[in-house]
């Protein structure tokens, strides 16, 4: 019989590489560069005594700044849902933030965030991939790899799989997953296709309230995430 | 919050199999499951898969389970280094620096590695031994963990029907080229541990007990005789094996196998019908290991002649122990027809832990059920 190395080296050994990877310092980190990926700007730790003290807002202003900017959302938190990013320490956690509310000053990128996110077939949470000068937005077919905290493997989203939208130069991508990275990439449409249709906008804002007149051009829809059937659908509710 | 959207996470796979050689059509499933999420530096995940075979002789009624931890050394970013169109080697936060335009021409991905634990619920196979047809070998069950790292290298290359005539702004014609399946070559280099102890574990050549009569022809060198193998102490390897002794042999209780091999995968998208049958590519998949076997264990093998103890007849011994070298192979093509619907056609060769059964050249096809949001190596 050949000799080889005994179980009771191999095990201590095979901890001992885990707990190293598990825990080894965090590297320091290097800045982001300029439109490689989303900008994650971090808050500091809020940890309220007593009584709870008001978050503040999530700085999404890579909406508007950056070529690629990725908001993590769900649907399910606070009255109207919350959006976030991924804290810059590297742990994974998402920094929430109730900027939905109607009485915070809404830019134009986050209102088309909110209604594609409205507009998505995503249940309860994930994240927006917005893309900035996306040239023939409407008319071209996306897909997307991403790296998500959801699954371990590198994700491939084809064109069909994606929900897309497409505003005057920004395209938005819905996926249901919360992305770490993602990789966009473009290729002409095939308009001879009969199924094709155009990349369309983001839907118009909804209303929950059903006494909410819709036919007062006056009238702001509250802007929200959350889903309307979420007070009467019980999975949800207790998700 | 209870519910994530991991439902890209989930993935089962149902196979009919076809077996033309064989004298009635098989008809196998299988279940997969793969589950994982961030915890820490890395991902935490359950793997499990479940065999079963309309045919009682062929049902390996297997079970294997295992927890994972895999983590991606630097991966803040898609690619640790690339080669991009028209560069020199760059690092990481500069291999996508137009995004959507080009995916690099080579990209190394970050190193994965990954640390796994669990039971391996060995197969039942038959004893196809004359007179003891409805035989079972008895299950095994083994802990085993393991530790694999792995170095996905993402290839794009140049080709001409990737390329599209675009008329710019002054009214000239521009070829620019596009990327409709983003890694279409990917190769990955796989090194692994394994290690283990048998918890429970059936004697080799119980309850038929063989007689060796002959050898396999990796086994025809002289033989020497054991000095202290018996009819129920170890197994000897086969190059020891003695025509004419008995064997029934217990198994070593350690295991440790050292493992190398590569994953490939190439992609093709539809090109022509692509409007019938989604935008998802063709894939072809290869895969190989090697396991370096430091202590013996067992394989099942039909191709080795000994005589039956009980009929006195030259019959197959389908099952021994052994150290050395194990091999497997696989090749599989997916043709996605939908979302969520895969033709797959795979062929194998070699034999595969706990049991390590020799499949000769398995030809299979059949129908798998996935997710949308296919996994890219």
């Amino acid at each position: 019989m050949k000799p080889g190395p005994r179980p009771c080296i191999i095990v201590p050994l095979l901890f001992f590489l885990g707990h190293t990877l598990l825990c080894a310092q965090e590297p320091p980190i290097e800045p982001i560069p300029e439109g490689a990926l989303a900008k994650i700007t971090p808050e500091p730790d809020v940890t309220p005594a007593g009584p709870a003290e008001p978050k503040p807002p999530t700085d999404v202003e890579c909406l508007t700044r950056d070529i690629l900017c990725i908001v993590q959302f769900h649907r399910l938190l606070g009255t109207k849902g919350e959006i976030g990013l991924f804290n810059k320490d590297g742990k994974n956690k998402i920094n929430w933030s109730p900027d939905l509310d109607p009485m915070l000053p809404l830019e134009a990128g986050l209102i088309d965030l909110i209604n594609a996110i409205n507009g998505s077939k995503v249940l309860v949470s994930g994240s927006v991939v917005s893309l900035k000068g996306a040239n023939n937005c409407a008319t071209s077919s996306w897909s997307v790899v991403t790296q998500t905290v959801d699954l371990s493997n590198n994700l491939f989203y084809a064109p069909s799989d994606l929900t897309a939208f497409c505003t005057k130069d920004t395209l938005l991508i819905v996926l249901p997953v919360h992305a770490i990275w993602a990789s966009v990439y473009r290729t002409d449409a095939n308009p001879s296709d009969p199924t094709w249709k155009r990349i369309p906008a983001p839907p118009a804002g909804h209303e929950c309230n059903s006494t909410f007149d819709i036919s007062d051009p006056k009238k702001v829809p509250s802007r929200g995430i959350s889903s309307c059937s979420l007070s009467s659908n019980p999975v949800l509710r207790f998700a | 919050m209870g519910i994530q959207p991991a439902d890209a996470a989930w993935r089962f796979t149902g196979t009919i199999s076809l077996a033309p050689s064989a004298s009635a059509t098989k008809a196998t499933w299988d279940v997969q499951i793969y589950e994982s999420t961030r915890w820490g530096r890395g991902w935490v995940g359950l793997q499990a898969m479940y065999e079963h075979d309309r045919k009682l002789a062929d049902d390996l009624n297997s079970l294997t389970a295992g927890l994972t931890y895999l983590i991606r050394v630097k991966d803040k970013y898609p690619f640790w280094g690339c080669w991009a169109e028209k560069d020199a080697f760059v690092r990481g936060k500069n291999c996508n620096p137009q995004h959507y335009v080009n995916p690099p021409l080579v990209g190394i991905r970050p190193l994965e590695v990954m640390v796994r634990g669990g039971p391996e619920w060995s197969p039942s196979a038959e004893n196809t031994a004359t007179g003891t047809q409805g035989i079972y070998m008895p299950k095994d069950l083994n802990l085993v963990m393991g530790a694999t790292a792995r170095l996905p290298i993402i290839i794009s290359p140049w080709i001409p029907w990737h390329y599209t005539s675009v008329r710019k702004d002054d009214g000239k014609w521009q070829k620019t080229r596009q990327a409709p399946q983003p890694s279409q070559f990917t190769v990955v280099p796989v090194f692994g541990l394994e290690g283990g102890l048998r918890v429970d574990s059936h004697p080799i050549g119980a309850p038929v007990g063989l007689v060796v009569v002959s050898l396999a022809p990796e086994c025809s060198s002289p033989p020497s005789p054991p000095s202290s193998t018996g009819p129920t102490g170890l197994c000897p390897s086969h190059s020891q094996l003695v025509p004419g002794r008995l064997y029934t042999c217990t198994q070593p209780q350690e295991i440790f196998r050292q493992v190398a091999g590569v994953d490939a995968s190439l992609r093709w998208p539809y090109n022509i019908t692509k409007s019938f049958l989604g935008d998802r590519p063709i894939t072809l998949d290869f895969s190989y290991r090697m396991r370096w076997l430091s202590y013996a264990e067992p394989f099942y093998d039909d191709t080795y002649a000994a005589t039956n103890s009980k009929t006195s007849k030259t019959d197959t011994l389908p099952e021994g122990q052994s150290s050395g070298e194990r091999s497997y192979a696989r090749i599989t093509i997916l043709f996605p027809i939908s979302a969520y619907l895969q033709l797959r056609t795979s062929w194998q060769r070699g034999s595969l832990p706990p049991l390590f059964q020799n499949v000769g050249n398995l030809f299979k096809l059949g129908l798998a059920f996935s997710n949308p949001g296919s996994s890219e190596h």
